[in-house]
C-alpha cells in the first residue's frame, strides 16, 4: 500500500503540467495526421497494436474486477471482505497504470495519473483516500468497458486487415483454392486476371481499413483519456493544493530571511561594530593609557575572529558548501560528525539528486539534530536516508524526552519547504520520547 | 555628564559604556529593553539617553517608541537613537515634537569616537545630531523647487546644517571662514523662505520641518 501511495504522489507531481496529452512525436505529426510515409506506417502499426492488445487486456481487467468485486462484496459481512476490496483496488490501479501507458500508443504520451493522497496518517485516512477517490470508480468503469471495446477493436483490426491484405495478395494464392475459386460476391476469382482485379479492390479497401483502424483506435484512446485521466475536479484540487503550498513556501522563505537578518544583526554585524568601537577608543587612549589601548585592540581582534566564525556558520547554514560539491551523503555525514548529540548515519543514496531535494533533505537532518540537542536533551540520534524508486525517505530519531512542538517555527518551516516539493513531514514525539522526524520527498527515478 | 544606555546586545552595551566613560561621561544605567529605559530615565533624569532602535520584545522600532515615551515622561530629555539602518520615518518621528535634544545616528558612527562623543554632547546640550545618511535621504536627489535654486556649496552647507552642526563646525568641515558659512546660511534660509535664527537647533528644526513638509 505504501508503494501505491508513493507512486501516486510522484506521478501527481510529474504530471501537473500535462493536462492535455500532447503526442510525443509532435515533430512527425500535425493533429494526428502523419507528415511522412514512415510516420504513417508507424501510426498505423501503433493503432493496430493498440486495438489488438485491447482484447487480452480487456479479458484480464474484466475478469479481475468482476471476480475481485463480487468476492469482496459477497464477503463484506465477514472480516476478509474489506481487505479483499483493498487488494482488488490496488491491483486495479496497477492495471489502470498499465492501461495509461498503453494509451500512449494512440495518444502519443501516457495518460496522466492522479490519485487522491491520504491527508492524514492512519489506516482510516488511507482507506478513505482509496475508496473515496472518484478515480477508483472511473478506473473500474474503464476495466469493465475494456472487454467490449477490446472485442470490437480486435474484430475491426483483424477483419479489415484480413480482408485488405487478402485482396492485395490474391494473385499469390488464388490458385491454391480448389474450384469454384474465391467467391467475392461481386465475382469469383479463378484466373490471374480476376486475381489482379481483386488486388485493385484491395487497393480501394486499404484507405477504408486505415480510416477504420485509426478511427476506432482514436475513439478508444479518447475514452481511455476521459476515464483514466484526471478530471477537472482533480485538477482544481491540485491547483488549490499548489496555491497553498506555494504560499507556504514563500512564507518559509520570508521567515528564513528574517532569521538570517536577525542572526546577522545580533551576530557578525554587532561584533564588527564592537571591533570598530574598540579600535576607535584604543586610538583615542593610545597616548594616555597604552596598556588599556592594547587591551582594547586585543579584544577587537577577538571579536573580529568571532565575527568571521559567525559569518562562516551563517553562510554554511544558507547552502552548505559540501552539499553542493559532494552531495547529500557527504554533507549529512559532516552534519552528523558536528552534531552536539552523538549521532550515527545510515545513508543509502546512490548518485546525486536534484539540488532542491538534497537541500530539503539536508535541512530535515540539520533541524532534527539541532532539536535533539537543544530541546530533547537526547543522548543519541540516528539518521537514516534511503532512496526508494521514486522518493527519498529521511528519518531522524533520538532518545530524548520527546514532546516536540510540530507547529513550532522550525518544523513548520521544514514542512512548508517539503510541501513545496510535494513531500511530507511526519513528526512523532510523545512526551517522554522518543522523537522521530520522518520526511518523504518525491524525486524522479 | 550623566548618561543612560539602552542596548540589548551585551557586547555593544559594554562597548558603549566603555566609550562614554572613557570620554568623561558617567553611565548611571545600562539597560537591555524599552520598559527599563523609560524607568531609568524617569528615576535618574540623565543628561542624555543613548538608545538602540531595535530592542526586545518586538525587535522592530521598540527603541524609537521607548525614546518617545521617555521624552513624554521627562520633557526635554535629550535622546540619541542608534540604528543599524537609517529610516527617514524614524528621524521624522523623533523630530516631530519640535523640541531639541534629539539625535539619530547610524550605529557605525561609534567607530569614530571623537565625532560620536561630540554628537552625544551636542544632543545633551539640546542640539541635534542627524546622521549624514538620514540627511541625504531627506534631501534626496531633489533638484526641483527652492532646493534646485541652491548652489552646490549651499547644498553642502544645508546638509551639514541639517546634521545639526554649528557654524564653527561647518566652517571647519568645509575649510572656509565662519563668516562665509553665515553668508551661505542666510542665503539658504532666504531661498527656502525660512526666518533667520541664531540658535543652531531651532535652525535645524526649521530646515527639517521644511524638508518634511515639502516632500519630493
Amino acid at each position: 500500500m505504501a508503494r501505491a501511495g508513493l507512486r501516486s504522489d510522484h506521478s501527481a507531481m510529474s504530471t501537473t503540467a500535462v493536462t492535455t496529452a500532447v503526442p510525443a512525436a509532435a515533430g512527425a505529426e500535425v493533429m494526428g495526421i502523419p507528415r511522412s510515409a514512415g510516420g504513417a506506417l508507424r501510426r498505423l502499426g501503433a493503432d493496430t497494436l493498440y486495438l489488438a492488445l485491447g482484447l487480452p487486456m480487456g479479458i484480464l481487467t474484466f475478469t479481475w474486477v468482476v471476480t475481485g468485486w463480487s468476492l469482496s462484496l459477497a464477503l463484506m459481512i465477514t472480516l476478509i471482505g474489506l481487505p479483499l476490496a483493498v487488494v482488488t483496488v490496488i491491483v486495479s490501479r496497477a492495471l489502470a497504470t498499465v492501461e495509461r501507458q498503453r494509451a500512449a500508443l494512440v495518444l502519443g504520451s501516457a495518460v496522466p495519473e492522479r490519485y487522491r493522497r491520504p491527508d492524514r496518517p492512519g489506516i482510516v485516512a488511507k482507506l478513505g483516500a482509496l475508496l473515496g477517490d472518484a478515480q477508483t470508480w472511473k478506473d473500474l468503469a474503464w476495466h469493465l468497458l475494456l472487454l467490449p471495446i477490446g472485442i470490437a477493436g480486435f474484430t475491426i483490426a483483424v477483419t479489415t486487415w484480413g480482408t485488405t491484405l487478402g485482396l492485395l495478395t490474391m494473385p499469390a494464392w488464388y490458385w491454391s483454392i480448389p474450384d469454384p475459386g474465391v467467391d467475392l460476391g461481386l465475382f469469383t476469382v479463378d484466373t490471374l486476371g480476376e486475381a489482379f482485379a481483386a488486388s485493385v479492390l484491395g487497393l480501394v479497401s486499404l484507405p477504408l481499413t486505415v480510416a477504420l483502424v485509426r478511427g476506432s483506435a482514436a475513439a478508444a484512446g479518447a475514452l481511455a483519456r476521459a476515464l483514466l485521466g484526471p478530471g477537472e475536479h482533480a485538477l482544481r484540487e491540485r491547483v488549490e493544493e499548489l496555491t497553498v503550498t506555494r504560499a507556504g513556501a514563500v512564507d518559509a522563505a520570508t521567515e528564513e530571511l528574517q532569521r538570517i537578518e536577525r542572526d546577522l544583526h545580533d551576530g557578525a554585524q554587532a561584533r564588527i561594530v564592537a571591533v570598530a568601537m574598540d579600535l576607535g577608543l584604543a586610538d583615542q587612549q593610545a597616548a594616555d593609557d597604552p596598556e588599556g589601548a592594547a587591551e582594547l585592540r586585543r579584544r577587537a581582534q577577538e571579536n573580529a575572529k568571532q565575527a568571521l566564525v559567525e559569518l562562516r556558520e551563517l553562510a554554511r547554514g544558507m547552502r552548505p558548501g559540501l552539499l553542493a560539491e559532494r552531495g547529500l551523503a557527504e554533507a549529512v555525514r559532516a552534519l552528523v560528525a558536528r552534531s552536539p548529540v552523538p549521532a550515527s548515519a545510515e545513508i543509502d543514496v546512490p548518485g546525486r539528486l536534484s539540488a532542491q531535494v538534497e537541500t530539503a533533505a539536508y535541512y530535515v537532518v540539520a533541524e532534527a539534530l539541532t532539536n535533539a540537542a537543544k530541546h530533547a536533551q537526547a543522548r543519541a540520534a540516528v539518521v537514516r536516508i534511503t532512496r526508494r524508486d521514486d522518493a527519498l525517505a529521511v528519518e531522524v530519531s533520538d532518545d530524548g524526552r520527546g514532546g516536540a512542538d510540530a507547529s513550532g517555527s522550525g518544523l513548520t518551516g521544514l514542512r512548508r519547504r517539503l510541501e513545496a516539493l510535494d513531500g511530507r513531514l511526519r513528526v512523532a514525539s510523545p512526551a517522554g520520547g522518543p522523537t522521530i522526524v520522518a520526511a518523504e520527498i518525491p524525486c524522479a527515478p | 555628564m550623566r548618561a543612560v544606555i539602552a542596548e540589548d546586545l551585551a557586547l555593544l552595551r559594554d562597548g558603549l559604556t566603555r566609550l562614554l566613560e572613557g570620554n568623561g561621561f558617567e553611565v548611571v544605567a545600562a539597560v537591555a529593553d524599552g520598559d527599563a529605559l523609560v524607568r531609568v530615565c524617569h528615576g535618574h533624569k540623565p543628561d542624555v539617553a543613548v538608545v538602540d532602535v531595535r530592542l526586545p520584545p518586538t525587535f522592530t522600532d521598540e527603541g524609537v517608541r521607548a525614546a518617545l515615551e521617555a521624552r513624554r515622561r521627562v520633557p526635554g530629555l535629550p535622546v540619541l537613537v542608534l540604528s543599524q539602518y537609517v529610516e527617514r520615518t524614524f528621524a521624522a518621528e523623533l523630530l516631530s515634537d519640535g523640541q531639541g535634544g534629539v539625535g539619530y545616528l547610524l550605529k557605525d558612527r561609534v567607530a569614530d569616537p571623537r565625532d560620536f562623543v561630540e554628537a552625544v554632547r551636542r544632543v545633551a546640550r539640546g542640539g541635534t545630531a542627524l546622521d549624514p545618511e538620514a540627511v541625504s535621504q531627506l534631501l534626496g536627489g531633489r533638484r526641483d523647487g527652492p532646493l534646485g535654486e541652491l548652489t552646490p556649496r549651499e547644498r553642502d552647507v544645508l546638509a551639514l546644517m541639517a546634521e545639526g552642526r554649528s557654524n564653527a563646525a561647518i566652517a571647519e568641515k568645509l575649510v572656509v571662514t565662519e563668516g562665509a558659512v553665515e553668508k551661505h546660511i542666510s542665503s539658504i534660509l532666504g531661498k527656502l523662505n525660512l526666518p533667520p535664527s541664531d540658535a543652531d537647533h531651532r535652525r535645524v528644526l526649521a530646515v527639517l520641518a521644511w524638508l518634511r513638509d515639502n516632500p519630493t
